[in-house]
């Protein structure tokens, strides 16, 4: 593996890994989606080393594009307040995620060194296709022959997922009032104002 | 130090240890689903780098299914955080208790 390869790959790790706590350690939502989509982005470098062109154009297309820009328009469109990193309530639970999650990655090291020399399964001849037919029409190829019922499966999935989507974010009339009751809101949300902003999030 | 599959797998379980703490400890539900999405992409990694030490198609046919699945996932998601900010004002996920038994 030439020189750069392993510089870019070091470069693209310990960037995915800061890019990752500061997802979780940074106490504006705006900075922890910058974060995450710093990470998506080194996770993308880091398929190309793997030669896996196509992943890493999606992952920068889907997540990096798509996903992360309906995160940063529902932060921007909510303006939640900062949570703070460590809330005044349930202290115990922090703390005690944060040992668990140290523990969780020991034990997950340990085994991943433990099967170094150990790692077994059938190998296949996807990387001698890849070499020989490029890697956009091999990813194709094997798509449309073997896992074709799961491509088929996915638009529905979508489907179901745009029908949730378009239900959650209409209100009912009948429904608004009860919960507001409920909650002890006070009533100041009218209707019709409300409607310019609830055509947004769609 | 040249990178094997060992590597990747490492660094896999630190994004995903990251994810799960992220989890556990914030109590923004916009940084939890940042967290999930986290913790999903780190699967990925995996996914993609035993597709390539087994010379095998299959690992990225899961990465191409699970990024269909979390872009599902992420629009019901935030669909249903809009909705319960509409009617509470405050996502404080530690509040939303209200089908708490």
């Amino acid at each position: 593996m030439p020189v750069l390869e392993v510089i870019v790959f070091w470069v693209a790790a310990i960037g995915a890994v800061i890019a990752g706590i500061g997802v979780i350690a940074s106490t504006a939502p705006v900075y922890s989606a910058v974060s995450l989509i710093a990470t998506l982005a080194s996770l993308a470098v880091l398929y190309l080393i793997l030669n896996a062109q196509f992943i890493a154009a999606a992952q920068v297309l889907i997540y990096a594009g798509a996903v992360m820009v309906l995160f940063l328009f529902v932060i921007t469109l909510l303006g939640v307040r900062d949570y703070g990193l460590f809330p005044e309530r349930q202290q115990f639970q922090r703390y005690g995620a944060l040992v668990l999650g140290v523990l969780l990655l020991i034990g997950v090291i340990y085994f991943v060194s433990q099967s170094k020399t150990g790692l077994t399964g059938l190998h296949g001849h996807y990387n001698a296709q890849v070499a020989k037919q490029g890697n956009v029409q091999s990813f194709g190829l094997q798509l449309f022959n073997g896992f074709l019922l799961p491509f088929e499966v996915t638009p529905f999935l979508l489907v179901v997922a745009m029908i949730g989507a378009v239900a959650l974010g209409k209100s009912t009339p009948a429904r608004r009032p009860a919960v507001e009751a409920q909650d002890s809101l006070p009533a100041a949300v009218p209707p019709p104002p409300v409607q310019p902003e609830e055509a947004l999030p769609r | 130090m040249t990178p094997t599959i060992s590597h990747y797998l490492v660094i896999s379980a630190i994004l995903f240890t990251i994810g799960t703490v992220g989890v556990l400890v914030r109590r923004d539900p916009l940084i939890i689903f940042m967290s999930i999405e986290l913790m999903l992409n780190s699967v990925n990694l995996t996914l993609v780098a035993f597709s390539r030490y087994l010379s095998s198609p299959d690992g990225l046919m899961f990465v191409f299914i699970v990024m269909t699945v979390a872009a599902a996932e992420v629009v019901v998601g935030l669909a249903l955080i809009v909705s319960i900010f509409r009617t509470r004002q405050d996502i404080d996920v530690d509040d939303l208790d209200a089908m708490h038994g």
